[in-house]
């Protein structure tokens, strides 16, 4: 498990005047599970094609099982499935994973296809698939290879449940072979079940990196969803974050019991009130929203326990010994 | 590598021969605008020579034109070519599979010209001859290959089919390979003697009819080769830095 297979030292890229990834370090390790997580620009595909040797760095250095990215040895074991994946339309489902075989040197697409439950779609044009069977060819072509890493970039977005329940089987099985696989997701719930590791990155920059078990003792939000009159003006509540639209409300909130005590004292009349935990996802995308400024000016109050996302991921990159303790090596960043 | 190198030159052309409208219009068309306008104009062998000649000539430069701008505008697109990218092969390999291809498919070209030109003149060329003229036809129309690229760094795909026949089209009939150079009015043809296609099918025309090939035509056509290549160079090393740096 600790074996590095690769790792970023110091690493930035720019485009231009944008900084995309900023003096970013990590290492990947053996056998391991490790989530990118962060909203959409945050870098991480930068990251994700900085390490398929797609892109150079501008500074600092990227290495894939000791060598550049960019050799034909370290390729070798590397497998991929981008994010958005146009296959040669004219050609079929077995020509194209055929063809991916070919360039790794092993004939095992009928393996594979039937491993990907495509078999009975193999002698159809990759125009007409349905974006869940995309999905599932894309991953065939990852593992073309028997890679001993496989990155993989929001493979479940927008899946089918048949698709989603076959791609996290595969992850898996790999994950007992003792495959290394990198994914970027932003149904964190999954990586709850099968990450060992998270790196959370915005604007380019390592915010935390620690197991997903941590970053949830440190996000440990509620979510309060309530209905209220269409037009009330919500006032002097405090929350995290505000969901709304013209009859219901979504608060995120760092202590329920108060809020709600807030909402009777100001006579607030909702109704239909559902408290429930947030999910890492909604505190992460929720903080995230807000900071950028994304939500209308409500007139709600911020709550005084509001941490700024840079104040909560600074806390979570220290976190206090009795709260959390870190469970993997170099797991606090 | 040679292996994987002719398998994915199959895949390519598998690839291209199932799409009909590529089949038809490039590979199709040249001989059947020789059979509906060149063979009614056929007078003797000569004029069948000279006309077979310019038909294969435009069927080169339509499929080495269009694979290459169409082809490459779509591949820089594409995420399929950046996925290939991550395969462990090297990425020139893909754009030598793209030149034979963009070959094979000429050949195919040419070969239906001659086909119709055998079954309907009365052509008759000694071996040497035919292989004087195949070698003629397909080497000076490397320069068109190279423009293809230049022109497929500058398209997208959505503007690679227009652009591409903007110069397919005017380039064609100016430089003398739908009607012979003397048939052109005078302000074109005084254009038409500085074009590629001119020097082309002037290089063709004087193989095909067993004269001697003029040495100003040939330097015409290297010289554009040499100045195409160049361009093409510069573009795919801009792009390669755009994209991929």
């Amino acid at each position: 498990m600790n074996e590095v297979v690769a790792e970023f030292q110091s690493v930035s890229k720019t485009f231009g005047r944008v900084k995309a990834v900023t003096d970013l370090s990590f290492q990947i390790h053996r056998g391991e599970i490790l989530g990118f997580l962060g909203p959409n620009g945050a870098g991480k595909s930068t990251s994700l094609n900085l390490l398929q040797g797609i892109r150079h760095p501008s500074q600092g250095k990227v290495s894939l099982f000791g060598r550049s990215p960019q050799s034909l040895e370290a390729k070798r074991k590397l497998g991929v499935t981008p994010q958005d994946l146009d296959f040669p339309s004219h050609l079929n489902v077995r020509e194209v994973l055929r063809m991916v075989c070919w360039a790794h040197g092993r004939g095992r697409e009928a393996e594979l296809l039937q491993r990907l439950s495509l078999q009975k779609i193999a002698e159809r044009r990759t125009s007409v698939l349905s974006g869940g069977e995309k999905r599932r060819l894309g991953l065939a072509c990852a593992l073309a290879g028997a890679p001993e890493l496989i990155l993989l970039d929001e493979p479940t977005t927008g899946l089918d449940v048949e698709s989603r329940y076959v791609l996290w089987e595969v992850v898996q099985q790999e994950r007992e072979k003792g495959t290394t696989i990198v994914l970027t997701t932003h149904y964190l719930d999954e990586l709850d079940k099968l990450g060992d590791r998270v790196i959370v990155i915005d604007l380019g920059q390592k915010l935390f990196e620690g197991s997903v078990r941590q970053i949830k003792s440190f996000v440990d939000f509620q979510k309060l969803a309530f209905d209220l009159p269409k037009g009330f003006e919500l006032v002097g509540i405090n929350h995290l974050s505000l969901q709304r639209d013209d009859q219901s409300c979504v608060l995120i909130v760092a202590d329920a019991d108060e809020t709600v005590r807030q909402l009777v004292h100001n006579n607030v009349p909702f109704q239909n009130l559902h408290v429930s935990s947030a999910s890492l996802e909604e505190a992460f995308l929720h903080f995230r929203r807000r900071s950028v400024g994304g939500e209308a000016a409500t007139g709600v109050q911020e709550g005084p326990t509001r941490p700024s996302p840079e104040a909560l991921m600074t806390s979570v990159a220290s976190p206090p010994p009795t709260r959390a303790p870190p469970t993997q090596p170099g797991g606090v960043g | 590598m040679v292996i994987l190198f002719f398998r994915l030159c199959a895949m390519t052309l598998t690839e291209t021969l199932r799409q009909p409208t590529y089949v038809v219009t490039t590979l199709l068309f040249p001989a059947m605008f020789f059979w509906f306008f060149g063979v009614p104009n056929v007078k003797d062998e000569n004029s069948a020579r000279f006309l077979m000649g310019s038909f294969a000539a435009f069927g080169v430069l339509g499929v080495v034109l269009f694979q290459m701008t169409v082809g490459v505008a779509q591949e820089r697109a594409s995420s399929w070519n950046v996925y290939l990218r991550t395969l462990p092969v090297p990425a020139t390999i893909f754009m030598f599979t793209r030149l034979f291809s963009s070959f094979f498919l000429a050949v195919l070209s040419v070969g239906c010209v001659i086909a119709t030109a055998l079954a309907t003149t009365d052509i008759s060329m000694s071996a040497e001859r035919w292989i004087y003229f195949l070698t003629a036809v397909f080497l000076a129309g490397i320069p068109f290959a190279a423009l293809g690229l230049v022109l497929g760094y500058l398209t997208t795909p959505r503007s690679a089919v227009p652009v591409a026949n903007l110069i397919y089209l005017p380039f064609s009939f100016a430089g003398g390979l739908w009607i012979p150079p003397n048939g052109l009015s005078e302000s074109v043809r005084q254009i038409s003697e500085k074009l590629p296609t001119r020097f082309y099918g002037e290089i063709v025309w004087s193989v095909v009819l067993g004269q001697e090939v003029k040495e100003r035509w040939m330097w015409g056509q290297a010289i554009y080769a040499v100045a195409f290549l160049a361009a093409a160079i510069y573009l795919h090393q801009r792009d390669e830095t755009l994209r991929f740096g």
